[in-house]
Parts: structure tokens; sequence; C-alpha cells
């Protein structure tokens, strides 16, 4: 578990260390003055002037090499300070805080739809592999697979949007708001893991301890809550990690095209507005994010797994 | 009285029209025992599930199987489900896949307690310490199936499968992967059936079915070779078949003559070696002379098959030292080879056995003659050399196995349980082919077995892992 | 060996394939505009008809899945070459060698695909260069994985131990053990690379990160053409179809196709 730990920690650490060399590397290619643009970084746009400049200049000695200004912008990475964004001139931090919270709220109800759909499909196709409900789901998967998640959610707005005017095109608001963006990214995470549980499921119903389970006395459905359901929600613990790229990938273009004000749709605008210090924090919120919640299915698993050895000393109790 | 299980005229035929059991009948009358008597494979394990009502889809199933008197085919779903475990106890054939990887030994056996006979979670926890208790598995009630070994997991199988009180048990191959110790304890329990219900047991093992006397039906390929009352047919076969595997089980051994003055060919020097965080040998030495034959015994874990690695050079001790002293003899050939447990593990699997015999002959020379001299004495048929290993048995294998290495001329042959997966015939004939040219050649053998009685006879000493520490 | 959805796949691929080469028998290119005819209707000129600005959608459509097609195959064979390798490496020598390309694997795994994708290419905007970096270093990880695993458990296994005893050398184990076992995985991950290098081109496209105007990319071409939904639904159809067809392809062409090789 401590190795785990470590892993993830490295993880977190790298996370920070590459998403600020990318964005030191991208403030360095961009065109203009150098003191201009940090100044610009610290003050927004309209306040700068060539005094500024200078300030900036003689305070971060400007003239020195990249190395050193490399370390120092790490530095200040490493004390939390993101700067102002360019293009709004507010503390990104502040920004980034906003949009979090609009992310996550898209997060979850996405996640409870997908959960929805793709439990009971992946259970039932599991247990009644190669029926015609199974072959459909299938086929519908692999559809939905077969496109970007930004189509789906296209798709989702000519059809309820534009041909039947029932919610809204974009935007943020009222609950009507919500609906079709996280319909889309639900679907997309749905089609992929109710086929998931579908394999796993269907493992473990045809596996020698579930017909044991059977030929010992247990019924069928005594059978499936006790030596199913436990091994199927164990195998699919891991399988949450692909999901959560699917989401936070999913949030970054559902985001986008229903221009809902969260943490995606300010990466895609601020790369699209060359926004770097906002494409630097929320880049790193991202990748933390995911990293927080692989360490979480890591400890999940690590907690409900049996067979993990808790504790060298009850090893043979 | 009706007899409990009765099969008629049952054949059983797999997707390709291969008949698994051809025309069997029997019937196993109240207190009385079955034994099923055959090589591993398909067929045997089929019909258990046959008798049970839970053949696989695609197989297909003719003749007629009667439980106490009843056509399977007129007992509905739920009939069934009422029959399984509460009439007929199922043990089935490897326990440790049988058994939930992830749910603890007491849950397993303690749910049948719950839920059969419907007892409070306390006091069915309870009845399941007590079966644990009985089976001398105390305290390792909290432990999940990884965690045991071989023998335990088999013996929490059987108590699970036993607890909702069944009077008759189909035992599928029961004492396999288990030591003479383990085996005799699951003949004794096999027996209780046989005196106070009914026991049909599946097995490959002849000195099972001797022990539980009652009727004995020999099968192969599916096919019916001899039934009859176990004591008459195993004293007096009448099929030639019945009468080799007799003979096989029966067997005993001359182990080639000890050569005078050997001189000592591999020396292993202080080596230690672990395993995890457990020490596996400290300080061993071990020297082994041309024409010598080691046999080596012990418990699983134990090391055995590291120590074997260890004398092909195959892995690194931690500390110490192997040397080889070969005379000079044709360059390149290899002086040392192995025969292992799984023969189907140890070819390329994605090519015919003909490629790999081609690019050792390229590499090595040999003689075309030599390939036939030697695949006549182990009885293998040219044409087999145009299968992938996939397409053969384990019995051709492991003769294809040993013809690659006798080929070869080691000089130090490992045979790693070289004849546990195999029936008892195809065991002899290896056997006898590797003794033969131990003699001839003057190569060392280590032989790796479970099988105290047969290393005993055919080894000039033997190294016991379960004395040294 | 080859089964009825793979069969499928390379039909779609294949007609794909020839609408690009249809391209070279029209003289139109993707820049050329003519306002006079904007959203015309399939024509002789223009077999599937023009767009926003006039231009020939044909000439638009088979340059996009040409983009593409060679980005997803270029990205495919740098990653898998460089993933066998690593991969390969790691699990054969391990100790140093598997610690060092491990270390890396887990580094960039604590980054989503698309995030590293979207810095990369910011870094030079509108750079295929950038593009096709990006979506190989998240693509060779796969390969590394799988490789590793694969190389790791044949290393151990009774059969390449009896190669080493009967004095075969790396090559020969190469070729009779790894090959075989490896190639069928190989394949599928070559092709659900592939439809994951376009799902992601497409995607950066779409928030205008990726390709710049003029240049035809499904995904651009999907975000200019969705504001004139209701003049020429016909015209926005287009690129939706063709990424469709074209993931489908390739998730059909993978062995076991969409059927689920998910794990």
């Amino acid at each position: 578990m401590i190795t785990t730990i470590s892993k993830r920690l490295f993880q977190a650490v790298f996370v920070v260390w590459a998403v600020g060399t990318l964005s030191f590397i991208m403030m360095r290619l961009l065109p203009g003055n150098m003191a201009f643009k940090i100044a610009a970084g610290r003050y927004g746009y309209d306040q700068v002037n060539q005094q500024a400049a200078d300030m900036v200049t003689s305070e971060l000695a400007l003239d020195r090499s990249a190395i050193s200004m490399y370390f120092d912008w790490l530095g200040s990475l490493a004390q939390l300070d993101f700067g102002n964004s360019l293009v709004s001139g507010r503390p990104v931090l502040h920004e980034i805080q906003h949009q979090l919270g609009h992310s996550f709220e898209l997060a979850l109800v996405a996640t409870i739809i997908s959960v929805l759909i793709a439990v009971p499909i992946g259970t039932y196709c599991g247990r009644r592999a190669n029926s015609l409900a199974d072959h459909t789901s299938l086929f519908v998967s692999a559809i939905l697979r077969a496109q970007p998640v930004f189509v789906i959610g296209l798709i989702l707005i000519l059809v309820f949007s534009i041909h039947f005017k029932l919610l809204p095109v974009a935007g943020f608001g009222g609950s009507e708001f919500i609906i079709l963006p996280a319909t889309a990214l639900a679907l997309s995470m749905a089609a992929l893991s109710s086929r998931m549980i579908k394999n796993i499921t269907n493992n473990a119903v045809t596996s020698s301890y579930y017909q044991f389970a059977r030929l010992k006395g247990l019924s069928e459905n005594q059978a499936f809550e006790r030596h199913a359901k436990p091994n199927i929600t164990l195998l699919f613990l891991p399988f949450l990690g692909v999901q959560a790229i699917c989401l936070i990938e999913g949030i970054v273009m559902i985001e986008s095209l229903f221009s809902w004000p969260g943490i995606g749709h300010a990466l895609a605008h601020a790369i699209f507005s060359r926004d770097i210090p906002m494409i630097q924090a929320s880049a790193m919120v991202m990748g933390l994010l995911f990293v927080a919640i692989n360490s979480f299915i890591d400890l999940a698993v690590y907690l409900i797994d049996p067979r993990i050895n808790h504790s060298a000393s009850n090893h043979d109790r | 009285m009706t007899p409990l299980i009765e099969a008629r005229k049952l054949t059983i035929q797999d997707q390709h029209g291969r008949k698994l059991v051809d025309n069997l009948s029997f019937s196993l009358a109240s207190n009385s025992a079955l034994t099923i008597l055959g090589e591993s494979g398909a067929g045997k394990s089929i019909l258990a599930q046959a008798l049970l009502g839970i053949l696989p889809s695609g197989i297909c199933q003719t003749g007629e199987i009667k439980l106490f008197g009843k056509p399977l085919t007129k007992i509905s779903q739920s009939q069934l489900e009422a029959i399984w475990a509460r009439e007929i106890c199922f043990l089935p054939q490897e326990p440790s896949k049988s058994l939930n990887p992830i749910m603890p030994m007491r849950r397993q056996i303690s749910e049948v307690f719950e839920f059969v006979h419907l007892q409070k979670y306390r006091k069915a926890t309870q009845s399941a310490d007590e079966s644990l208790t009985q089976l001398n598995l105390d305290g390792h009630g909290a432990k999940v199936p990884s965690r045991l070994s071989g023998g335990m997991s088999q013996r929490v199988a059987y108590a699970a499968a036993t607890a909702a009180g069944g009077k008759v048990l189909i035992a599928d191959e029961p004492t396999k992967g288990l030591d003479r110790r383990h085996a005799a304890a699951t003949i004794k329990r096999l027996a209780k059936y046989r005196d106070h219900g009914g026991l049909i047991t599946i097995t490959h093992n002849l000195q099972l079915a001797e022990e539980l006397g009652g009727t004995i039906i020999i099968m192969r390929d599916g096919q019916i070779i001899e039934q009859g009352d176990a004591s008459a047919v195993l004293t007096e076969p009448k099929n030639s078949y019945t009468q080799q595997l007799i003979s096989a089980a029966k067997k005993k051994w001359n182990r080639p003559e000890k050569l005078q003055q050997p001189k000592p060919i591999i020396t292993l020097e202080n080596v230690s070696l672990s395993r995890g965080s457990k020490q596996l040998f400290h300080d061993f030495n071990l020297t082994i002379s041309e024409g010598e034959i080691i046999g080596m015994v012990g418990e699983s874990g134990k090391g055995k098959s590291s120590l074997a690695d260890l004398s092909l050079k195959l892995l690194k001790p931690k500390s110490g030292s192997i040397n080889y002293h070969f005379d000079y003899f044709p360059a390149e050939r290899p002086k040392v080879l192995k025969l292992s447990q799984d023969p189907a593990t140890t070819f390329p699997a994605h090519h015919p056995l003909q490629i790999l015999l081609t690019d050792l002959q390229k590499k090595h020379r040999f003689d075309q003659d030599h390939v036939e001299v030697i695949m006549n004495e182990l009885g293998l048929s040219a044409k087999l050399l145009g299968s992938k290993p996939h397409q053969l048995s384990g019995g051709e294998l492991q003769r294809f196995s040993l013809l690659f290495i006798l080929l070869l001329r080691p000089r130090y042959i490992v045979a790693d349980e070289p004849t546990s997966r195999l029936d008892m015939i195809t065991a002899e004939v290896v056997n006898k082919a590797l003794l033969s040219y131990l003699e001839k050649h003057r190569a060392a053998l280590l032989y790796i077995s479970h099988d105290r009685r047969l290393v005993n006879e055919i080894s000039h000493r033997v190294i016991d892992l379960d004395q040294t520490n | 060996m080859i089964d009825r959805k793979q069969k499928l796949g390379a039909g779609i691929l294949l007609i794909l394939l020839v609408l690009v080469l249809a391209n070279r028998f029209t003289s139109n290119d993707i820049a050329s505009q003519n306002l006079d005819s904007i959203f015309d209707p399939p024509s002789l000129t223009y077999p599937l008809g023009t767009d926003q600005f006039g231009r020939c959608n044909l000439a638009r459509i088979s340059s996009a899945i040409l983009t593409s097609l060679s980005m997803a195959s270029i990205c495919v064979i740098t990653a898998s070459t460089i993933g066998t390798l690593t991969g390969f490496f790691s699990a054969w020598y391990g100790g140093h060698v598997d610690r060092f390309f491990s270390t890396v694997v887990n580094i960039i795994m604590a980054l989503p695909g698309l995030i590293i994708v979207l810095l990369f290419s910011s870094i030079i905007p509108g750079s295929f260069f950038m593009i096709y970096l990006s979506i190989s270093l998240v693509l060779w990880l796969e390969y590394f994985r799988v490789v590793r695993a694969r190389v790791m458990s044949l290393k151990s296994e009774p059969a390449v131990q009896m190669s080493q005893l009967y004095g075969f050398n790396l090559v020969y184990i190469l070729r009779r053990h790894l090959w075989p076992s490896i190639k069928t995985d190989l394949a599928t991950l070559a092709c659900f690379g592939a439809g994951n290098a376009i799902l992601i081109l497409a995607s950066i496209g779409f928030v205008y990160v990726g390709l710049r105007p003029p240049d035809a990319e499904l995904g651009l071409m999907m975000v200019e053409l969705f504001p004139y939904y209701s003049d020429a639904p016909w015209v926005l159809a287009q690129p939706l179809l063709a990424i469709f067809a074209l993931v489908l392809a390739f998730n059909l062409l993978a062995k076991g196709g969409s059927n689920d090789a998910i794990d």
C-alpha cells in the first residue's frame, strides 16, 4: 500500500512539474516581449505599460538566463501562485474555484446517469449473454463508441433543442441546462462501462465457483447476491480509472460544446486565447483530480479485496 | 428398491460430434459405490455434469438418466434444484477453482447452513466452524482460497458440498493433486457415503477404485472397456487394456546399476536461494555424478522445482556456485535438459511439432533414422508431427518432449513430476524409456515426484526436502 | 482468421479510400472559394455539393479523411515501434531498464491523454508535428504495457526455458515464441489506436486547438458547419458520417472488434 501511495504522490508531483514546464515553454514561445507578458499576467492587459514592464524586468531580473527563470517559475508554482488570467485579469485561482464547482456538478450528474444506464444493462446482459438484449446493447455501444463524445452532444442538441425545441441549446442556469451535456457525457461513459460490466458479470455467473454455489444448495438469487455481486464490484473497481479518463476528457469536450462554465471549457478557451496562466492552472487541476480519483480507487481496492494482507502480522493467524 | 441414480444407453456428444461417453448404462443402488475409472480427459467430467442436469449448451445427450427412479427429462428446474445438495452432493474437480476467491472459507460453508437449513447467521457460523474442526482446519476459517494449500481447499470444498446433507455424493477426481496422506483421508470420507447413502466416483486413480470397491466401470475415449464388480475386474481383468492398466499400476521398477567410480558432473556448492521473504535453501551442497539417479520428494512450496532449475542454471542462486564438469563433448550440444510436469506448456504454442524437430535437427544434426527408432520406442506415430501442441493429448506431448530430449543425448536430465498428469500406461512408457536411456548413455537424472514409492524404487538416493529444513 | 466483423471494417475503410481517390478525378481544391455557389446540391462539378464558402465538399471531406488516416497511421507506427521495443527490453532485461521505463509510463499516465495532446499542441498552435508527437506519446503506453506483460509471462514459461536449454538464441525465441504470441495483440492495439488517434485529432480540431483553417479536418469542419445546420443539414452530416465510419471501421477491424476487447 505504501508503494501505491508513494507512486500516486510521485504522479501528483509530476503533474505539477510537467504542466508547469509545458506552460513555461509556451510562455517563452509566445511572440512579444517577456516583461510585457508577465506584467499582463500580473495586472491584466489594460494596466500594462512600459513602466510596469520595466518594474517586472528589474524585479524578476528578466535579463537572467532561461534556466534560472524556469526555476523561479516552478518556485512560484510550488507556492500555489498561479498569477492572473491574461484575459480577464482576475486571479486564476479565484476563477478556477468557480469553474471547478460547475464541473463537479456536471460530472456528478453525468456519473449518476451513466451508472443508472450501465449497471442494469450490463448485469442483465451478463446474465443472459448472447440474448437479443445482449446483442442490441453491444450494437448500441459500438455505435456510441465510434464517435467522439461531442458528436453525441451535437446530435442531442440537433434533436432535442433545434428540432423539438425541448431544451436549451447551450449555456448555464436552471436545471434544464444540465440535462443535455450530462446525458451526452453519461452515454459515452455507459457505452464503455456497460460492456465491461457485462463481461465481468458473465465471467462471474459462468465461473466454476458460481456453479458450485448452486450445486451446494443456494438458489439462483442467493448465488448471485453472494457469489456474483461482490466479485463484480471488486473486478469493476480498477476499471473506474478508465472511466475517469473518459469523464475528464469528456468534460473538456462537452463543456466547450455546451458553453458550460466549468474547468474543461476554461482549458479549451484558455488554449484558444493563449491565456497561459489559465492553461497552466486548469490543466494542473484536472491532472491532480485524475490522480486523486486513482488514489481513491487504489484505496477502495485495498480496503475491499480480502486477498490483500492488511498487515504482515496476521499472516498466519 | 429403486436405484438412486440410473443411466441407460447414455451417449454424450460434443459440438463436433465427438463421442465423450458412448452407450453407458449403470445403476447405483442404496449404500453402494460406483467408480468410473479412465484416463484424464473431457469425457468423465462431462458425465458428472450430465447426471446433475447441468450439461453446457452445445453438448448433446441421448439415452436416459433417472434420479431416484424419475427420468431427468421429467424433472423440472425447481425440482432439480431441490435435489442438488439436499439429495445429491457434488464434489468438483480442482476445488481451488470452485471456491469463491474473495470469500473467507468459513462463509462458504456457513452460507449453506444459513440458506439450506435456515439457521440464524450466528448458528450457521458455528456449524461451519464445527465442520472445519472436524476436517482439521481449525483457525483457517477467515482465510480466502489463495492462502490455502490444495489439500486444504479440497477439504473446504468437501465441507461446503456436503453441508446441505444429501445422502448421495458424486466426486470428480477427488484425489487429484493430493499426496498419499491426504488421499487416504479423502478415501475414508468417501467411504462413509458408500456405507450410508450412495457414492459415484470419477477418477483415474486405480488405487482409489480398489479401496472403494463396489461396481467399477473402465472407460477409454468414451468407450466402456469393462464393467463389473471391482474385486473381480481388478483381479481378473478380461480386457487387455484393463490388464495393461493394472500391470502399470503394480509395476515394480528395477533401478539401473550404479556406476563404478563415477565422475561428478554437476556440483552445487553452498547454494542459497529465497523466494520472496522465504528462505528455500541455505548453504546447500549437492554433487551429481554420471549415471546417478537422484529422487527428490517434499511438499509443494519446499522448492523442489527451484532446486532443479538451479542445477540447470535456469535460476541464479543468491549466493554459492553451480559448476559443470562435463567432458568435452560435441560442442554446442545441450548437456542438460528438462522434462517438465505440464507438457502442454513446453512447446512453442503456435507451430506444429515438425517445425521444432526441424529447428533442432538443423542446429544439432542428428540422424533421421534415430528419430524414427525413438518414436517407435515411445509409440508415437509420425503423422502426429503435423499437429500443433494444443491438438495433442498430454500423454502424446510428454512423449514428444522425451523424444526431443533423447535425440539430443544430454548428460543430465531433470524430470519434474513427469508423469503426474499422465495415465498410468503412458507413465510407464515414459519412465521406461527414460531409465533405459540413462543406463545406455551413463547420464544422470534428478527425478522429482509426489510418489515416494516410485522414487524409492528407481533412485540411487533420495533428497527429502521435508526432512532437510 | 478474419471474421465477419473484420471484413465489414475492411469494407468500410475501402469505401472511404475510394472516396479519397475519387477526389483525384475532380479538379477542385480544398481552399478555392466560389461565393456564387454556396451550399450547392451535388452536381457533376461538385459531386458532394459545396459548403458555406462555396468550396467543394468532396475535396474537403477527402482531404480531411486523408489527414485523419495519415495522422492515425504515422502515430500508430511510431507508437507501436517504440512501445513494443521498450516493452520488450523492459520485460526481458528487467532491473534498471524496467524500472526506468515503468517510471516514465507511470508518470505519463498521470494525465489523461486528451489533456496531454491539448497542452502539447498549444505550444505550437496548428502544428501537425506537435499533434503527431503528443498522440504518439499517449498511444505508446498501451503497447508498452501489453508487450511488457506478455514478455514477462512468456519469459518464465517452460517453453521458452526449454528453447534456451536446447541452445537456441534470442532471435529464435523472438521468432518462434514471442512474435506468434503477440502479433494478434499488436494488430488489435493498432486498430484501436488508429481509432483513438482519429477521435483525438477531431476532438482538438473541434475546440479550435488542432489544425487551422483553411485546412480541412473533420472536427474543425463540424464546428464550422454547425451554425449552418438549418440551411444545409446534409453538409454537416458529411464530416459526422466520415468520422463515424472511420472509427467504426477501425474498431471492427480490431480482433474481436467492437466485441468486448475493452479491458
